[in-house]
């Protein structure tokens, strides 16, 4: 397999018939899917759809059971991360008991990447104290020091596990602003895991759709919206194309909302084509995965 | 890596630090102290003597009255110190961590597992020995000069002497440190971890200690029906009793019954019944560094197993 672009840098990730099985059954299978360079990605579906089994996959915290996975042309080890990779679990896992300043020497010590300017750049951008024990910070502070041990370490790839998940909602748009900025201006590719479809919408340009343990839809944003569309119609009026080719239905007291394929925009009065937004069209395919799971 | 791993053992190393200088100081100052009795007082002529006078007996018991069980004390304090420093400081290692998640933060830089673990068991154990190794010597110094007026008297095979002693300190801790590490590191729970270690390792020192007659077979001592085997404070005891003239064992059954039927002074009627001396089967003091030697090197060959075993656990934790 090639894991590298013509151009000579090495694709983030790369996935091919990837699979993790537990003892409970498989949480990912045949996953074949390829993490372009310099995006911000949406990693979304249901609770079980798979998420953090490829996080874990990417991290080499978890060995696959099938298939293969690259990561910047490396097949991780477990032997500690890909130094151009940094991960943040939801559990944002800080040592309590030390000082902000001690995280970030710690991340000194143990990433030969890092930097120290840059990481204390961060900290005091977020206005948070030194010499404060991480013990006692706020979610929204807490979250910014784990985001600046992991981006001090230069990262090319930074993986985020529904990193927002704890925070209060101005938190979070500043947490989610900081990290679209730092993405964009450092190049870095970010895979962000979230169940927040509205959040993501604004910040994503790729997306990553997982359900039943495979990879439902993937692709650029605009591509995906660009193929599909979102047929609008009275609630009594006859569905104007095949079942089979309906991906999401909504109904409320007055219309029906259909997402379909482009190809099937011109269907007619009493039917309004209208472009789908990311957050629509994600929950449309996780309804129909999670329906296929229930069938 | 060894910043990491001392910061956040950080506390208890400290307070290792500070109990050493602490029990250290007092261990010197006992040491001086009895010193000076002995010297200003009469045991001092008492001990070089081949048994002690009739002159002698009354300093020396005054004075063993003082020391004798703070020196019991002192070994006590050696003996218990690998089962302190095991579930303080092994058994919270890895288990602190997985409770905590933790060991995400630390699988997530760019430190293997590997060197992550080492790291972390050097950085904890390499202070905790220096330690038990500075009391245990001083401890070991202060019994020596009290001689056979201390508790050095009752010979090397003495538990409280032999467990204080040579390499055997030593090798327990690291035993329990590792044994510590691989329980907290498997039951992901501190307490349980600790808790576990304290069970197992009351359960392996019993083992170790029944597969010593294994390890060493005994030398059989003979004495007159009416004497023990010579010299029981220097020689470890294995098993006592009675045998006859062509060196047959009796049975405790037997020997009740010859017991029994002879009522009258004296051991004729003994003989009369066929035994003909007293047995002890008994490791001679000469070989209790051997004694000492394997018994570490079996804790050692442990502790490797369990470092080993806690990196197959820590491997394939997430």
């Amino acid at each position: 397999m090639n894991w590298q672009r013509p151009s000579g840098r090495a694709v983030p990730v790369i996935a091919e018939g990837l699979g993790k099985k537990y003892r409970r059954g498989w949480a990912l299978r045949e996953c074949s899917v390829e993490i372009p360079d310099n995006r911000i990605v949406a990693l979304v579906g249901p609770n079980g759809a798979g998420k953090s089994t490829f996080m874990g996959l990417i991290t080499g915290m978890l060995a696959p059971t099938a298939g293969q996975i690259s990561v910047f042309g490396d097949r991780p080890q477990g032997n500690g991360l890909h130094p151009a990779v940094s991960y943040l679990s939801q559990a944002k896992p800080l040592y309590k008991d030390f000082t902000v300043a001690e995280t970030l020497k710690l991340g000194a010590k143990t990433n030969p990447t890092w930097d120290q300017k840059y990481a204390e750049y961060l900290v005091e951008q977020a206005q948070v104290p030194m010499k404060a024990k991480v013990g006692t910070l706020s979610g929204g502070q807490r979250t910014r020091v784990a985001l600046a041990l992991a981006l001090g370490r230069k990262p090319r790839l930074l993986l985020l596990d529904e990193p927002l998940a704890d925070l209060d909602p101005l938190a979070r748009e500043v947490v989610l602003r900081t990290l679209v900025t730092e993405a964009r201006n450092q190049g870095i590719t970010v895979l962000l895991s979230s169940h927040v479809l509205a959040e993501l919408e604004n910040v994503c340009d790729h997306l990553l759709l997982l359900g039943n343990g495979e990879v439902q839809v993937a692709g650029d944003v605009a591509e995906l919206l660009s193929k599909h569309v979102v047929l609008t119609g009275p609630v009594n009026a006859p569905v104007p194309v095949p079942q089979q080719k309906i991906i999401g239905m909504t109904v409320d007291e007055h219309r029906r909302r259909l997402l379909v394929p482009v190809e099937l925009a011109h269907v007619g009065q009493p039917w309004a084509p209208s472009a789908p937004r990311l957050g629509e069209l994600a929950l449309a395919y996780m309804r129909r995965s999670a329906l296929e799971k229930a069938a | 890596m060894i910043w990491v791993a001392w910061r956040q053992q950080r506390a208890q190393l400290i307070t290792l630090a500070v109990v050493s200088l602490v029990v250290g100081t007092a261990l010197a100052m006992l040491h001086w102290l009895m010193l000076d009795d002995l010297h200003s007082a009469e045991p001092a002529g008492c001990w070089i003597q081949q048994g002690i006078s009739a002159d002698c007996r009354k300093p020396v018991a005054e004075f063993q009255n003082r020391w004798f069980d703070l020196m019991k004390v002192g070994q006590v304090g050696i003996i218990a110190l690998p089962g302190l420093i095991g579930l303080f400081l092994g058994a919270p290692m890895f288990a602190r961590d997985l409770e905590q998640g933790t060991h995400v933060l630390a699988f997530t830089q760019s430190v293997g597992r590997a060197r992550w673990m080492v790291t972390k068991l050097l950085v904890g154990l390499v202070p905790a020995l220096s330690m038990l190794l500075v009391l245990q010597w001083l401890v070991s110094r202060w019994l020596v000069s009290a001689r056979d007026l201390g508790p050095l008297i009752t010979g090397p095979y003495e538990p409280l002497t032999f467990v204080s002693a040579n390499v055997t300190p030593l090798a327990f801790t690291l035993f329990v440190f590792c044994l510590g590490a691989f329980l907290g590191a498997l039951t992901r729970r501190t307490l349980s971890g600790m808790t576990i270690t304290l069970g197992v390792f009351v359960a392996g020192w019993a083992a170790l200690l029944s597969m010593r007659t294994v390890w060493f077979p005994p030398v059989r001592v003979l004495s007159d029906l009416d004497y023990s085997p010579s010299g029981p404070e220097v020689v470890l005891s294995y098993r006592t009793g009675y045998v006859g003239a062509q060196g047959q064992e009796f049975g405790r059954d037997q020997v009740n019954a010859i017991m029994r039927a002879c009522d009258q002074p004296g051991y004729d009627c003994w003989r009369g019944h066929g035994l003909a001396h007293q047995f002890a089967d008994v490791l001679p003091a000469a070989d209790a560094w051997k004694l000492h030697l394997v018994e570490g090197s079996v804790c050692v060959a442990l502790a490797a197993a369990l470092v080993i075993g806690t990196f197959w656990v820590l491997r394939g934790r997430v």
